[in-house]
């Protein structure tokens, strides 16, 4: 139980260098917010009548403490694009791209396990190279480029899915049904394009690790007690291969924020990554921090969890 | 595939001979142009040469991924002086490096480049930055296994110093694991230009895909589909061919991690 206390206390120490690391960055940006808030032709007076307004005046380090004891608090800021606060605005974002990373895990996670194990089972056999030719391909290139080719075939060229959003715009639906469809419609081409990369992650590991375990002697130990073929594929060789996709998938939905943010683009898809591009393009420092120590707290938390499940699931796993 | 990726990279370098015209300049034609025999990808919104566009965006790629790459090298050689002395100075790496792990990189390399400007040294200089961790951490693993080994001890006995044990004698035996890895690195930081470039942040005085790109997600409505997929091709082919050099390059250097069962 000490790792996870270990663990746990991590956090907040994350969060208080990712906060001071962003603290520092907006201090030696180019540029004076002051100014900039204030608008050209600004008086004197007025300019400062802001920078006291926001604590502007106050000595640098005062500054700091400020800003680190607001967000410790939960309050981050107010978004100056959206003009509400960034953790309202987050809130709102996270559970579309929850939805969209959740959809591509349900292609992904399948998928991948089932071609990972086909290419195991016929190891050295034209399947096998034909998985592995089709992973290093789409393991090289990112998915927002697969995006963009899905996106001209299936919806300029072939017109038969919509081309980006979360709904219809201007279309009353007569059920609830129909709206969840409208969303589903939405949602196929984005996931497909996160799924595909994803996916050959897990075919990798899957075949790594399960031709590693059926050579091994506990496999060949069950072989020559004469448990049937399937029976040593999956209860034996597949459940301890089935560890290393957890470590995949950790990884995955912890550094989902990261990847979404070019696929959610793309399709104009309402979650976090779009959010990340909106806070760019209005220069909305307050809602760009945010995302920031939102996505470091994420990571943290989704490590932890993974942590969690590894000691649940593998009883040789006793972290100290 | 060598030879496809030298001659991509012999266009890189030499993008005058492979095309007359200016790459980003616009007018040639007066819209909108399908792929003809004058300009074989065609031109974009604003009469821009796909073509010439597409070359001199190799350029940038190689321009991109060599500096990138040895910038990140450089900074993780640290990995190497942490794992030989350990102590302290490798709990401060180690330290460090778990800190960079803890944000998503690019929405880091997001952040760095809005507050700091988008001008393309900036980017450069920015993703190298932010790439050496993982391979700081290769070189602290094969450092960590190596120092005990007999030939550096008995370097250590002939009084050879630490710094000339650390470049003759462990620096070259890391390199069969650093190298593979400098090939993925150099892939990724083409990867987070183009990302970066696509999202509008990048150098737009820089002849880079992913603002090419970024204009043909535009072009397809008007039909364009040739400003969007003649970088997307050519950007697949690249990272294609540096994740086989990479792959190609591991079995060559250790091939006991050879998955030959």
């Amino acid at each position: 139980m000490s790792y996870f206390v270990k663990r746990l206390i991590q956090i907040p120490f994350v969060v208080v260098v990712v906060v001071t690391l962003g603290f520092i960055l907006l201090k030696v940006a180019p540029g004076d917010p002051v100014s900039m808030f204030a608008g050209d032709g600004a008086t004197q007076e007025y300019l400062e009548a802001i920078k006291k307004a926001y604590g502007l005046d106050k000595p640098v380090i005062e500054q700091y403490f400020i800003y680190m004891r607001g967000i410790l608090k939960g309050n981050w800021g107010h978004s100056l694009s959206f003009d509400r606060a960034v953790l309202t605005v987050i809130m709102e974002r996270i559970p579309y791209t929850l939805l969209l990373a959740f959809a591509g895990f349900l292609i992904a996670v399948p998928m991948g396990i089932l071609l990972g194990v086909i290419a195991a089972i016929k190891r050295s056999s034209p399947i096998d190279s034909f998985v592995s030719g089709f992973s290093t391909f789409f393991n090289s290139v990112p998915a927002f480029i697969f995006g963009l080719i899905l996106l001209y075939a299936f919806a300029v060229y072939w017109k038969i899915l919509p081309l980006g959003g979360i709904q219809t715009v201007g279309v009353s639906f007569p059920s609830y049904a129909a709206k969840l469809i409208d969303l589903l419609r939405h949602l196929v081409l984005p996931a497909i394009s996160l799924a595909l990369i994803w996916m050959v992650g897990y075919a990798r590991v899957m075949r790594n690790t399960m031709v590693e375990s059926l050579l091994s002697d506990y496999v060949r130990a069950a072989v020559s007690r004469g448990i049937s073929h399937g029976r040593v594929i999956f209860r034996h060789a597949f459940r301890n291969s089935i560890l290393s996709v957890v470590t995949l998938a950790g990884v995955h939905v912890g550094y989902m924020i990261g990847g979404v943010i070019l696929t959610e683009t793309v399709f104009s898809w309402f979650g976090i990554g779009n959010l990340v591009i909106q806070a760019v393009s209005f220069r909305d420092y307050p809602l760009l921090m945010g995302i920031l120590f939102f996505s470091s707290i994420w990571v943290a938390v989704v490590n932890l969890l993974v942590d969690a499940i590894y000691v649940t699931i593998d009883p040789r796993v006793r972290l100290g | 595939m060598g030879l496809l990726l030298a001659i991509l990279f012999f266009i890189g370098l030499f993008p005058s001979l492979v095309t007359k015209r200016v790459a980003m300049k616009s007018g040639y034609t007066a819209g909108l142009a399908a792929p003809s025999p004058g300009f074989p990808l065609g031109t974009d919104q604003l009469g821009r040469d796909v073509f010439a566009w597409v070359v001199n965006g190799t350029r940038v790629a190689f321009y991109v991924g060599t500096a990138c790459t040895l910038i990140s090298f450089v900074i993780a050689l640290m990995g190497m002086f942490a794992g030989y002395y350990g102590g302290r100075v490798d709990q401060m790496l180690m330290r460090v490096t778990d800190l960079t792990m803890a944000v998503p990189r690019f929405v880091l390399i997001v952040v760095f480049t809005t507050l700091l400007g988008s001008n393309f040294i900036n980017i450069i200089l920015i993703i190298g930055a932010l790439s050496w961790p993982t391979l700081a951490r290769i070189m602290r693993a094969e450092t960590l296994a190596l120092r005990e080994r007999e030939f550096v001890l008995s370097a250590r006995v002939v009084g050879s110093r630490s710094i000339d044990i650390l470049f003759f004698e462990i620096f070259p035996n890391i390199l069969p694991s650093v190298i593979p890895s400098l090939a993925l690195q150099f892939s990724y930081s083409v990867i987070d230009e183009i990302a970066i470039s696509f999202l509008g942040l990048g150098d737009p005085n820089v002849a880079s895909w992913g603002l090419l790109i970024s204009i043909g997600r535009q072009a397809i409505f008007a039909g364009g589909w040739w400003v969007l997929l003649s970088p997307c091709v050519l950007c697949i082919f690249l990272l294609v061919c540096l994740n086989l050099l990479a792959d190609r390059l591991n079995d060559r250097f250790n091939p006991k991690l050879r998955f030959n069962l």
